[in-house]
């Protein structure tokens, strides 16, 4: 069994170092690894990233991340996560990385991720240079999801997390306004881990939200903010090999 | 009195100018010390009220005394709860 503690939307700043330091320190009686799912930060300063840095730096799991909106926000993003990676955190940003756990290789594929809406009711890739910027760099967050996944899958892990920040389903967003589910996150998310195959897609962002989702192909769909799960951090087992959604798939064809 | 000046001076106006104080506010909780998203702040009836999780109780007097001074004029109703940041007592089995 594979222990995945997870939590996004931290928002450190000076006046919560230590707060949530003394959870973390448990994290070995009940976890293999952290999974941080962005906006660690408020402002996305070097300042703010060390006192993360400082909250995770020498424990006793490895701690995986990814940046969120408010850790690009003084536009340093670069910076944020070489004070994460100083402190032994893994920064993930359109690429994968392999945990031995007693064995057994986890793979975790991470990206920002970006927004755009949900299938049917999504932007477009038209108009205003300022919109096909916005529609590309999901996209390109997106395939590097994708071919992360991919890779990871080639790569022999047992099991693969998609990590983001934006979220891949509206069934997380429940309790946030419609209006603004566009800024939430993307259809094209969910799509390259239904392509590319994953047991657990796990995000933050919605801090209205709620905590679980599904995808359209069965990937199942944690919302990790702190305000959502309402704990430092939320814990998931997962059984290697039982991707439900390989299940599914034979299910289909042995019908046929 | 006619009745299109009786329309002109009619409560939508003051309704329209809460909305955009509340606009404002929320433009003001992002880009000060706070960077807040996260907060829900709806006008019902006559009061304003502001609702969410602040990241620490220092964020939540911030928010709270960005909301007073922004509207100084109307009553405010908040209830803004600190994140929690005790270890779970349970995890959830995805097998």
């Amino acid at each position: 069994m594979i222990r995945i503690a997870a939590v996004g939307d931290i928002h450190m700043g000076p006046d919560s170092r230590g707060v949530l330091r003394p959870a973390f320190e448990t994290l070995h009686e009940c976890a293999d690894l952290l999974l941080l799912a962005g906006d660690l930060t408020r402002h996305g300063t070097p300042e703010e990233a060390r006192v993360v840095a400082d909250e995770v730096s020498g424990l006793p799991v490895p701690v995986i991340a990814v940046l969120g909106n408010h850790d690009h926000q003084d536009e340093r993003p670069e910076e944020v996560a070489a004070v994460l990676r100083e402190a032994g955190v893994t920064v993930l940003e359109g690429e994968g990385t392999v945990v031995d756990v007693d064995g057994t290789a986890v793979g975790v594929a991470g990206t920002k991720g970006f927004g755009g809406g949900f299938a049917g009711r999504s932007g477009s890739e038209f108009g205003e240079r300022v919109m096909k910027d916005f529609m590309r760099h999901t996209q390109r967050c997106a395939e590097g999801l994708r071919t992360s996944l991919e890779e990871l899958r080639d790569q022999g892990c047992a099991v693969r997390v998609a990590l983001t920040h934006f979220s891949p389903v509206p069934d997380t967003l429940a309790g946030e306004p419609l209006e603004i589910y566009p800024f939430l996150g993307s259809y094209l998310l969910a799509e390259a881990a239904d392509t590319a195959g994953a047991d657990l897609f796990v995000h933050g962002h919605a801090h209205a939200g709620t905590e679980r989702g599904i995808t359209s192909g069965g990937v199942r769909v944690r919302n990790v903010a702190q305000p959502v799960i309402r704990r430092a951090f939320a814990v998931y087992h997962l059984e290697p090999g039982t991707d439900r959604r390989r299940e599914a798939d034979a299910l289909v064809e042995a019908s046929r | 009195m006619t009745d299109r000046e009786t329309h002109r001076a009619s409560p939508p106006e003051s309704a329209g100018a809460t909305e955009y104080r509340i606009a404002h506010l929320q433009e003001r909780l992002v880009h000060e010390e706070i960077a807040e998203q996260g907060m829900r702040i709806e006008a019902r009836g006559g009061t304003v009220v502001v609702t969410g999780t602040a990241p620490t109780s220092e964020c939540r007097d911030t928010i709270e005394r960005v909301v007073r001074e922004e509207l100084a004029d109307v009553p405010v109703r908040t209830d803004i709860v600190v994140a929690d940041a005790t270890a779970p007592d349970r995890s959830e089995e995805l097998a």
